[in-house]
């Protein structure tokens, strides 16, 4: 298995309705501005089909760590209008910045990418597709192969990797984690595509230290953002009860 | 048991009615609700059943109406402006006695408000909202496993009590994601023989909401009231979290729950007797259980994303004995840490009282 995947300049990150494309968006992009010092790292909120749970919501914590934001225009910001920011295709073409697009769920998110088509295919890019298998429409390897392909043909452009984020919640044990891996791996084999990265939770992570590093793929220690701390907390507690 | 999946709240209740044995569904999509809908679009066929997407919510309640008529276990799905245009289906489905369920994911109001998370439908909903002398069973879930729970339980509810059930959520408990659980349940089969089947060598069945004499809508309005009064005594449910000892008492349904739950331990590890009690059925309101919850309480403190709501209920159930305050939010789900410094500085006002 390939783990030393290099981005190109140009990351557009895919997946259904809650596979974690908005976390995984901001972890790598926060990662990519401050851990590998990339310059100009631009992060596109180009979620269309969902209110809640976007990039836009955390974009004031991402500038204050050099990552910069795209999202709709402030009188629109908080609308149910399908409105992109501005200046999306100039930012493609511009080889200068460092950009990743977080689109929305499904093939209706992906949809948003069509316009951007032409821009995407002339520059350098990757396309990953972010699987959680507990979620309903991903719950088997046809189901992962289906989702897939319903991207690809709404937004005309082809898949190059896909993300694993085999957790069920804050609550996630590793042998589930390990388990759900495995389903997603079998269907990155079928489909042909190169395993990018596995997300675990940070604290899961560093319990599990020794076993990760030396894991068949990259692992990526992933931060919360979106939900709020209490409820974590809450998930956390919650779920140790069961 | 079954598996563990990661849902939002809006798919999980799509789920539950599908694993309640629900095969029809008729509404009309609104932020934040739309996945209930999205959800059964795509899986309803998958079960044989029919997702029907009407032209409003007015025909989406009525078509709901006509199918619980006909025999159907039906349920719709709206968001409070939504819910609005229902009331008057949901008026004639309570007369005329007929199971359904109704899901209310509230968002911000009044007016078109916004899209943010709200529990400002309380009036509406368990005061009435439609015309007329009826009573809506109202559940209020505080997580998306209970979404699940209480979905199925509206179910029993209405077909027990022939009687329309609403469930409450909001914008925050319906885009949230948390993994769940599907219980083993064998939903109980729909046994209707009031229901417009054909008449099949029986005599007409009718399905009505008009009492032209006087004398026979007062006995259709008490026998709906005794219905009522039966449903009062047995269905009140409730939950509560450290309430033996506890001086100050925040009572909250639903999201706001959750963050008063959390608020409350907070106060707890600061050395403050406070408690949570949380009303499941906000009708019929769980006032016996509450009065039993502040035995010792000071002060009793209604957490609300609203202008203040049910306070009125929580006042009527303490019998005004303890004094009430309200603690709110608008347009978004409170910080815990916004209920315990409202906690601290109300312990602060008890103790001086002595």
């Amino acid at each position: 298995m390939d783990s030393t995947w290099t981005f190109t300049r140009l990351v557009i990150i895919t997946g259904s309705f809650g596979s974690g494309k908005s976390e995984y968006a901001i972890n790598l992009a926060l990662e990519r501005a401050q851990t590998n010092c990339i310059a100009n790292m631009t992060l596109v909120d180009l979620d269309l089909v969902n209110a809640y749970f976007r990039v836009r919501e955390v974009r004031q914590l991402l500038e204050d760590r050099q990552v910069q934001t795209i999202v709709p225009r402030e009188d629109v910001l908080h609308s149910d209008l399908p409105i992109p920011g501005p200046g999306i295709a100039a930012l493609i073409k511009n080889l200068e910045m460092n950009v990743i697009i977080d689109v929305g769920g499904d093939d209706m998110g992906a949809t948003a990418l069509r316009g951007y088509r032409d821009c995407i295919l002339g520059v350098d890019h990757d396309i990953l597709l972010v699987v959680n298998p507990y979620r309903p429409f991903t719950h088997t390897i046809e189901d992962i192969h289906t989702m897939k392909e319903e991207i690809e043909y709404r937004s005309g452009l082809k898949i190059n990797g896909v993300v694993s984020n085999p957790n069920s919640g804050i609550s996630t044990n590793i042998d589930s984690l390990l388990a759900k891996h495995e389903l997603v791996n079998r269907a990155a084999e079928l489909m042909a595509l190169p395993m990018v990265e596995i997300l675990v939770y940070r604290d899961l992570f560093r319990e599990h230290q020794k076993l990760f590093s030396d894991f068949p793929c990259r692992v990526r220690p992933i931060d919360i953002f979106l939900t709020p701390g209490w409820l974590l907390k809450q998930q956390k507690e919650d779920g140790k009860k069961q | 048991m079954s598996e563990v999946i990661l849902m939002k709240g809006n798919e999980a209740i799509g789920e539950a009615a599908i694993r309640a044995n629900c095969r029809h569904f008729f509404g009309y999509p609104i932020t934040p609700q739309t996945e209930v809908l999205e959800y059964l679009a795509r899986r309803l066929p998958e079960e044989g059943g029919a997702y029907v997407q009407a032209e409003s919510e007015i025909s989406a309640i009525n078509m709901v109406f006509g199918a619980s008529c006909a025999g159907a276990r039906v349920m719709t799905a709206s968001s409070s402006p939504g819910i609005s245009l229902m009331q008057e289906g949901i008026s004639y489905i309570a007369s005329a006695q007929l199971p359904a369920v109704i899901i209310n994911i509230m968002r911000g109001a009044p007016g078109l408000g916004g899209i943010h998370p709200s529990q400002a439908d309380y009036f509406q909903s368990v005061k009435g909202g439609g015309h007329g002398d009826y009573k809506l069973i109202v559940l209020a879930p505080s997580s998306v496993q209970e979404l699940i729970d209480h979905t199925m339980l509206a179910f029993e509810l209405s077909e027990k009590y022939r009687t329309p059930v609403m469930v409450f959520g909001d914008g925050m408990l319906g885009q949230m994601m948390e993994p769940v659980v599907f219980p083993d349940y064998l939903p109980p089969p729909v046994d209707r023989p009031w229901a417009t089947t054909g008449m099949e060598g029986r005599g007409p069945n009718i399905v009505h909401t008009l009492y032209l004499p006087a004398p026979d809508l007062e006995n259709h309005c008490h026998r709906l009231f005794d219905k009522y009064r039966d449903i009062e005594a047995r269905e009140k449910r409730s939950q509560e979290y450290f309430t033996d000892d506890a001086e100050i008492l925040v009572v909250s349904y639903g999201i706001a729950s959750r963050v008063a739950r959390a608020g409350v331990e907070m106060a707890r590890e600061a050395g403050i007797k406070a408690g949570l009690f949380r009303p499941i059925t906000l009708w019929p309101f769980p006032d016996l259980q509450l009065q039993a919850a502040a035995k010792q309480a000071r002060l009793l403190i209604s957490a609300e994303i609203s202008m203040g709501q049910m306070i009125e209920d929580v006042r009527l159930g303490i019998r005004d004995k303890v004094p009430v305050k309200l603690f709110n939010r608008i347009g978004l789900v409170p910080n815990p840490d916004e209920i315990f410094e409202f906690i601290k500085a109300e312990a602060g006002e008890v103790s001086k009282i002595g």
